[in-house]
């Protein structure tokens, strides 16, 4: 209690009276979270302005005589005539360790029930990027976790690697199961315009795995005013940029920019911006490419953190050259694309291997993965190609046919069930068998059961090959020769 | 709602600078020509670029209005040492005093989208925000 005094005291105290000096406004139009200001004639774009009762807004469309404001709050408390200030403030919200296992809305208010976030440290929402002299080359990978996806779509940290695919395809798994893979990385998961029901499902799945424990969760759900889904990544970057600036490595999720474009759209309406393609307003490209420029890896001088991001995106029918898709695929460093067909057919994670790709992962993935899933894109490419031409012949020759064998082996060793991670060593030893032709003989239908046995054998066999190739991290002759020794041992049980 | 066309817009923003003098007096004159002209136009056209014309003028005036709100009633000694001290960095064209009891003490003064605030209620605003944030 005296605490609390003697630190009322110290602020008082340190309390200077000015006259203060704002630039005014009033509100000439107000509703659905916008609000038409006339005056304020030195207001700067994305300024925040603060209405009567404490409510603050931000300044989008300047206009000549006036301009048109977001309201970030309760607007149905303002009415025409009421008074806006400017602030001189871009907005800010508290960021910091506190927000870690916590799930915050866009303005980092706390919508978990578990009590207020007492950080001291304010970000501002938006920042300019790093610049190239602050930034090195990403060659730090990234693990997912996901087989199909550090095998032939490595990520490396700093990279921004799209996700995207039809709906119920698998998206927000794939990012659901790498924050779970996890350790050093503190995770920031944005949830934009999703059901309330879908972010609790994902708070408790991260719970259960123990992963909320590196991890922040903002949302604005579908319920919320457009304003505030429009915010949610800006702020959710905001709070990860803290950690990079403490030397860090982040990951942030954002679930998806196709409704983030959707509320941006929604305000531009209201707030009666020209709009053109897809009624998207002009400027749809630059709310996604500030964003995603904020993506960097530092170098030493900078204190070598980094912020990994995977935005997501929704396709419509597959069809990725619609406006926001090719936007978006034109800004990140590679996309990660998940098909219907596949995931209905029973391949999950649905990735195509073909179409996904990552321009810069490559030289971060590690030399282990490197040697034995080098020729895994090019051959599963060929496997789809020569299948589909098998479909129509009967004779093939016993070269495609053994290479159609050993395709559909790999593309079952790629599967994968929900929220089960794979070390990279596990990883490694797997595709190396699968590629090798040590699985050619097994039955497609039991090529998963052989994988599991066969990664609980390796842990026990006497050379620990699992052990070397984390250490090592790469598959050295020696190790080759002691995975061979361990396969063929294997395949004796295996009946 | 019918628009105004991109051209006449122009036009009346121009009527507009061309009623009002360096001094930032509106000249009677110029707005009885401007409206007589206006009028011309057809029925919905001259409604709205009267209206927009109007708003105009308004802006404009605003930009050189004096607003000074205080606790207690000012002197006219003291109106006329602030209208003279705020004269020296804006344009005055005319003043109105109002006595608005919530400031409990000081003056708070507008002029056009300048607000500069010396009032209690102002001090215990500031107060209390510094004091929610501990
Ligand atoms: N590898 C997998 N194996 C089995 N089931 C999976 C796999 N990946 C995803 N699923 C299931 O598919 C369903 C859809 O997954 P998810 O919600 O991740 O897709 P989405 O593309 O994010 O969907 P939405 O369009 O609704 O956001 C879920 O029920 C999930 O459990
Ligand atoms: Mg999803």
């Amino acid at each position: 209690m005296s605490d609390l005094v003697q630190q009322l005291e110290k602020e008082i105290a340190g309390l200077k009276f000015k006259a203060s000096k704002s630039n005014v406004g009033t509100v000439v139009e107000v509703g659905d979270g916008i609000a038409r200001i006339e005056g304020l004639s030195e207001v700067q774009a994305s300024e925040m302005i603060e209405f009567p009762k404490g409510i603050f807004g931000i300044a989008l469309n300047l206009e000549s005589y006036g301009v048109g404001a977001v309201i970030l709050g309760d607007f149905t408390q303002i009415k025409e005539g009421d008074v806006v200030k400017t602030t001189g403030r871009i907005l800010e919200v508290p960021v910091g360790e506190d927000l870690i296992r916590r799930v915050v809305n866009p303005l980092s208010l706390p919508i978990d029930g578990k009590g207020v976030i007492k950080s001291k440290i304010n970000y501002p929402v938006e920042k300019i990027a790093p610049g190239v002299i602050t930034r090195q080359s990403v060659n730090q990978p990234l693990q997912t976790g996901i087989k199909s996806i550090d095998a032939t779509t490595p990520i490396g940290r700093g990279q921004r690697e799209l996700i995207l695919g039809d709906r119920n395809t698998g998206k927000t798994t794939i990012a659901v199961d790498t924050i779970i893979n996890q350790k050093d990385v503190i995770c920031v998961y944005v949830a934009i315009g999703q059901k309330a029901s879908k972010v609790a499902q994902i708070m408790a799945t991260l719970e259960q795995f123990g992963a909320m424990k590196h991890t922040i969760i903002v949302a604005a759900n579908a319920s919320d005013p457009a304003p505030l889904q429009y915010l949610a990544p800006y702020s959710g970057t905001a709070m990860a940029e803290y950690f990079m600036d403490q030397g860090k490595d982040v990951l942030i999720v954002y679930d998806d920019l196709s409704k983030h474009a959707v509320a941006y759209r929604q305000m531009s309406l209201l707030l009666r911006r020209p709009s053109g393609r897809e009624a998207y307003p002009g400027d749809v490209f630059y709310l996604h490419s500030r964003l995603l420029e904020r993506s960097a890896r530092l170098n030493k001088d900078y204190g070598g953190g980094s912020l990994t991001s995977l935005p997501i995106i929704e396709t419509q029918a597959g069809d990725v050259s619609a406006y926001i898709p090719t936007n978006v695929i034109s800004i990140t460093d590679g996309q990660i694309y998940l098909e219907s067909d596949l995931f209905y057919a029973g391949v999950r994670p649905a990735v195509n291997v073909g179409l996904s790709v990552s321009r810069v992962g490559g030289s971060a993935q590690v030399k282990a993965m490197k040697s034995v899933a080098g020729r895994l894109k090019l051959e599963l490419a060929q496997f789809r190609e020569l299948a589909a031409f098998a479909q129509f012949s009967s004779d093939l020759d016993p070269a495609t046919k053994s290479q159609i064998e050993r395709g559909r082996r790999i593309t079952e060793i790629l599967k994968q069930p929900i929220n089960a991670p794979v070390p990279v060593e596990e990883q490694v030893a797997v595709i190396w068998a699968a590629t090798s032709g040590h699985m050619d003989e097994i039955e497609v239908e039991r090529c998963q059961e052989f994988e599991t046995g066969y990664i609980k054998f390796l842990k026990v066999f006497k050379g620990k090959p699992l052990e070397i190739i984390k250490e090592e991290k790469e598959v050295s002759e020696k190790t080759q020769k002691l995975l061979e020794e361990a396969v063929k041992s294997f395949k004796k049980s295996f009946r | 709602m019918a628009k105004l066309n991109k051209h006449l817009r122009k036009l009346v923003t121009k009527m507009v600078k061309s009623s009002i003098n360096a001094e930032g007096v509106v000249n009677a004159q110029m707005v009885q020509k401007f409206s007589r002209a206006l009028t011309s136009l057809s029925l919905s056209q001259s409604i709205l670029a009267l209206s927009e014309f109007i708003k105009g003028l308004k802006r404009e005036i605003n930009k050189s209005s004096l607003i000074v709100e205080s606790a207690v009633e000012t002197s006219p000694l003291l109106q006329k040492e602030i209208i003279k001290t705020i004269s020296q960095h804006y344009k005055i064209i005319n003043s109105q005093f109002i006595i608005n009891t919530s400031l409990l003490g000081g003056l708070r003064v507008k002029i056009g989208d300048t607000l500069i605030d010396n009032s209690i209620r102002d001090k215990v605003d500031q107060l209390r925000e510094r004091i929610t944030h501990v």
